[in-house]
């Protein structure tokens, strides 16, 4: 292994990335690097996933401002 | 677990990293940036309420940031809350902050995970490397 060669995957790759655009603001599940679920709140994108048999999906906001860092 | 590369977001790469939050038997998975200028990790509330946890017994505390605001941020001072990174678990010491319609992203920082491991930035290639700190027994996966 060179140095830069990662270990792992970004927990993000760019194809999602560039799905989440669209998305700006909500909460969203994930599972396995795929898109599961959009919704206005962290439980209702859960039970998105949950409802397509993922039961244990990332769920995170997808920054509307990426730009400005959190608390700076 | 050494390298991890960078994730993009909108043009420019983060050092997310993936987490899961432990309340019990119960647990979220979750992102979050990996932040060497948060003295203390933060995350948004409504994990509170994927555990299930009562905000109303929640203990409110003001913190200031790094503009010099005050916000109002929470705690469960009563229940063990956990984070998991890869195979290591240890408690959360940070808190948790209602964004409401404003815009915030979960950060991990100093007091918790920046004590369980030696972390390294290489913007350059957009790695991070995540190692277990010395003063803690490495787990066999």
């Amino acid at each position: 292994m060179t140095a830069r060669d990662p270990n792992t995957a970004p927990v993000i790759e760019e194809g999602l990335a560039q799905e989440l655009e669209e998305h700006k603001g909500r909460w969203v599940a994930v599972d396995q690097g795929v898109l599961a679920a959009v919704a206005d709140s962290a439980i209702e994108a859960r039970a998105g996933a949950l409802a397509k048999g993922i039961t244990d999906p990332l769920v995170f906001r997808v920054s509307a401002h990426p730009d400005r860092i959190a608390f700076l | 677990m050494p390298w991890y590369e960078y994730s993009p977001s909108s043009g420019s790469s983060k050092p997310f990293v993936e987490v899961r939050l432990w309340h019990g038997a119960k647990s979220v998975r979750l992102i979050a940036l990996v932040d060497s200028g948060a003295d203390a990790s933060l995350l948004n509330i409504q994990y509170g309420d994927l555990l299930d946890l009562d905000k109303g017994a929640a203990q409110s505390v003001p913190s200031i940031v790094a503009s010099g605001e005050e916000i109002a941020t929470y705690r469960w001072p009563g229940l063990l809350l956990e984070l998991q990174f890869e195979q290591e678990r240890f408690p959360f010491e940070g808190s948790f902050v209602d964004f409401g319609a404003g815009d915030g992203e979960n950060l991990v920082g100093r007091r918790d995970f920046f004590q369980r491991f030696v972390i390294q930035f290489w913007d350059t290639a957009e790695l991070m490397n995540i190692d277990l700190s010395p003063d803690y027994p490495r787990s066999v996966p």
